[in-house]
């Protein structure tokens, strides 16, 4: 029933869904929550679970904090789907805009296990009227006005009259007096009641998310200065409550324009609530596009955008966790490329099975790292506690995701609502090296071509490599 | 009993249906939280449309279209169709009914789901049972005017008792504005005013009789009372969090408003109103709601009954709650609605609670 004038603003630009791959207790699940577009409204929920030894899996709604992260109504049980005994699916409502998260409770031959997924819900639209609905409603509102005013015609022409009587010619009058009146009354109604509805339409719409808005500009000394800026939504949200994910406040992804033949993955240093600086690195002259990853205490992460003209820049070499790197212009991009040369030696692979990528259906993004003969590479570290992270770029910019081989969720928000998995989670990363395949959950929200950055870090190098897809509908 | 024609008994089922219907909803929303379009609550609900257009169908069709012109002499005449006055109304209500289904369902997936019951396409629904109701007054009104004897008396029982489900109808759909906070502000007597006034009066006029508004009122409150006792011997359980409270049963939607002392003043009042002008009993009539209205609801609100049962005080009316809800082995249930409107929950998960620690009002006070 949603028509035209879907108006999207969403968290990681235009990628609502959240994607989860982890531990609950024993068990691995894969899962896929994709909210309510609108508040309250049902967000459904998808796990995969590879485990044949799970015997049931419950899902709650709960709040990110505060008292409503404690009070949990009882579980929903997730329905086995019949054609897949892995996969499960259920839905929950969701009441409140803000910070959620959605609890798996999952329940089998090795005993019991838990898992939270915070999810963001956020009014993300108003919506139309489908025609077809419309004209449908409209003909029946004149169906009843019309009804209304004969039915006071005929009451007042005939009720009162004996049986068999006629009417007379002042009754006449009068009801046509009378339907005229009810008329009136039946006009005045349906303005009002227009009023009325335009009135929740309205109050509504200021409700819809506006993430965060991002004024960069260059200072002579070629520092980038960062402010996010709040354009209006909800009260509550704050510029002062960032959280780091992993150790950076704001993670700034610089694409140059229109080619995105290179990426900087960059982390401005805090000057002040909501404002950042960076010293910008050697790039050349140009248009580029900014997209700044932010958390907030209260559990809402969001991607600040905004585009800037830069000119030709010298500066430092990349530190740390900075990183940068080129590939092919769109204008030549190939879909079918499946190998990417790397600058140290060796070559970057993404595994696919042949079937194509379909929009909105979950799928394992897989690569592999090769060395200069072919064999698969050593010497890998984490890169920000990670195995490899990922940004996802719609070539129009009406997508943008960061990922981690865990999903679509910062970390620093999964160590909030799973605190018992939290040093586990790190310690997968820390303790041991990553090895050289990197896979990435995701569904692509829209279909479409699409740019992929994949980030690992070598022998104290971050290498990036470039790939390029064409989501199917 | 037996000469009541049954579309009239149909038009009263499917009035009593739709006030179930309501107010079992609510108490849904409160209680559990959440449901979908086929809960048993719904379908008592539009059951009442469905039974108004058959009843309304079968009695314009069967009077348009009789053998003998007797039925025809005696309807209205709308569009070509014949049949008795009531029946288009209720007609109409059916369609309004049927037509605020879609509407509803459009307006939850734009503006999100149920969280209150003053919407535009609740509003709809709610003028199609007044409809339906209005439907069913006239249709018994018209054959109690012509009827005589035990006939009469039954027609007028049924008369007076579509009234009052009519009056709690009215109450029902205010219910976001009749707290028991409120009444210690002007609001709540000016909605209950709005909401009921005008029904009890034509009503009662039309009635004719003794004690039309008390038993109207009378209704009202043996039904609101049967809500209170029945609803909390059924198990529910919320779906939707933050829990608060553990709820083990259907919350009620709370005791009867007192209305049956201003229902009571005002039949006094006509009773003795002899060959008084119309607009200066008019006048008397709006002085005499307002003040038996203030007067009792203010007198059982202060000093604070609740308060006064935890304290052991042998309040009059604390003990007759207590009393009769223990009897029918309802437990006390405190009510709250844990989930505000959308879109302004902070980040703490801050139920704003709208209504205040609404308890139900009929067992603690």
């Amino acid at each position: 029933m949603i028509a035209a004038g879907l108006v999207f603003a969403l968290l990681h630009v235009g990628s609502p869904d959240v994607f989860y791959e982890g531990p609950a207790g024993p068990y691995r699940l894969l899962v896929t929550v994709r909210p309510p577009q609108v508040i309250p409204g049902v967000a459904e929920i998808e796990i995969r679970s590879p485990d044949a030894d799970v015997a049931e899996l419950r899902i709650v709604p709960l709040r990110m904090a505060g008292p409503g992260a404690l009070y949990a109504p009882t579980p929903d049980q997730a329905h086995r789907s019949r054609e897949d005994a892995q996969l499960y699916s259920g839905s929950l409502w969701i009441m409140e805009a803000g910070a959620w998260q959605v609890r798996i409770l999952a329940q089998g031959a090795r005993g019991d296990g838990a898992l939270s997924v915070p999810v963001p819900a956020l009014p993300a639209r108003t919506a139309g009227m489908q025609r077809a609905l419309g004209g449908f409603l409209f003909a029946l509102l004149v169906l009843l006005g019309v009804g209304l005013c004969s039915i006071v015609g005929a009451s007042t022409r005939e009720a009162q009259l004996e049986p068999g009587a006629k009417p007379t010619g002042q009754r006449r009058r009068r009801a046509r007096v009378g339907m005229v009146l009810a008329g009136a009354v039946v006009v005045l109604g349906v303005v009002l009641g227009n009023g009325w509805w335009n009135a929740e339409a309205s109050d509504y719409a200021e409700h819809v998310y506006k993430p965060l808005a991002l004024d960069a500009r260059v200072t002579p000394d070629g520092r980038l200065e960062l402010a996010l800026r709040d354009p209006g939504w909800l009260s509550w949200r704050r510029l002062d409550d960032l959280v780091p994910d992993h150790d950076h406040l704001l993670h700034l992804f610089v694409i140059r324009l229109p080619e995105m033949e290179r990426l900087w993955h960059l982390h401005p240093d805090a000057s002040g609530p909501g404002r950042f600086v960076e010293t910008l690195p050697t790039l050349p002259a140009g248009r580029y596009a900014l997209f700044a990853d932010i958390v907030h205490a209260s559990g809402l992460f969001e991607t600040a955008v905004t585009e800037i003209e830069l000119g030709e820049r010298v500066g430092p070499e990349l530190s740390g966790d900075d990183s940068a790197g080129p590939g092919p212009p769109l204008a030549q991009a190939d879909f079918g490329r499946t190998t990417f040369p790397l600058a140290a030696g060796g070559r970057a692979l993404w595994h696919q099975d042949g079937a194509p990528l379909r929009a909105r259906r979950v799928a394992w993004l897989r690569f592999s790292i090769e060395d200069a003969d072919g064999r698969p590479a050593q010497s890998l570290e984490p890169y920000m506690g990670m195995a490899g992270h990922a940004a996802v770029v719609r070539r129009d910019r009406a997508v943008f995701a960061h990922l981690h081989p865990s999903g679509s969720v910062p970390m620093a928000l999964l160590a909030q609502v799973n605190p018992q998995a939290a040093h586990a989670m790190h310690g997968q990363g820390q303790a041991q090296a990553p090895s050289a395949q990197i896979a990435f959950p995701y569904g692509f929200p829209q279909p479409g071509p699409y740019r992929l950055f994949i980030q690992w870090k070598r022998a104290g190098r971050i290498e990036t490599a470039v790939f390029d897809a064409q989501v199917m509908p | 009993m037996a000469a009541v024609p049954w579309p009239i008994w149909c038009a009263v089922l499917a009035v009593t249906s739709a006030i179930i219907g309501g107010q079992w909803d609510i108490s849904w929303h409160r209680s559990i939280g959440r449901d979908t379009f086929w809960t048993p609550a719904h379908m008592a609900i539009y059951l009442c449309g469905v039974l108004a257009g058959l009843a309304s169908g079968w009695l314009i069709l069967s009077t348009t279209f009789a053998r003998s012109q007797n039925a025809r002499a005696a309807s209205v005449r709308m569009w070509g169709l014949y049949g008795p006055l009531g029946a288009f109304i209720a007609a109409w209500g059916g369609v309004a009914m049927l037509t605020s289904a879609p509407f509803d369902n459009w307006w939850h997936a734009a503006y999100g789901l149920d969280v209150r019951i003053i919407s535009p396409p609740h509003t709809l629904l709610a003028l199609g049972v007044v409809a339906v109701q209005l439907g069913a007054l006239i249709l018994i009104l018209g054959r109690m005017n012509r009827a005589q004897g035990a006939e009469r008396r039954w027609l007028r029982a049924l008369f007076l008792y579509v009234g009052g489900i009519m009056v709690a109808g009215q109450l029902t759909f205010i219910l976001e504005f009749t707290d028991r906070s409120m009444m210690h502000s002007a609001i709540f007597y000016r909605v209950v005013a709005l909401a009921i006034v005008l029904v009890l009066c034509a009503l009662a006029r039309a009635a004719g009789g003794r004690w039309p508004m008390t038993s109207m009122a009378a209704v009202y409150t043996v039904l609101t009372l049967a809500f209170e006792w029945i609803l909390p011997l059924f198990p529910a359980e919320p779906k939707l969090g933050p829990v608060y409270q553990k709820v083990t049963h259907f919350i009620p939607n709370g005791f009867p408003i007192l209305i049956l002392a201003p229902a009571l003043a005002l039949d006094l009042l006509w009773a003795r109103a002899g060959d008084l002008a119309r607009w200066r009993l008019a006048a008397a009539s709006g002085a005499v709601f307002l003040g038996a209205s203030l007067g009792p609801m203010a007198v059982w609100r202060l000093p604070d009954v609740r308060s006064l049962a935890q304290l052991g005080v042998r309040h009059p009316l604390s003990q007759l709650f207590r009393a009769s809800g223990l009897v029918l082995g309802a437990q006390p249930v405190p009510a709250l609605r844990a989930h505000a409107r959308p879109a302004l929950g902070g980040p703490g998960g801050r139920a704003r609670m709208r209504d205040g620690d609404q308890l139900s009002g009929s067992l603690v006070g």
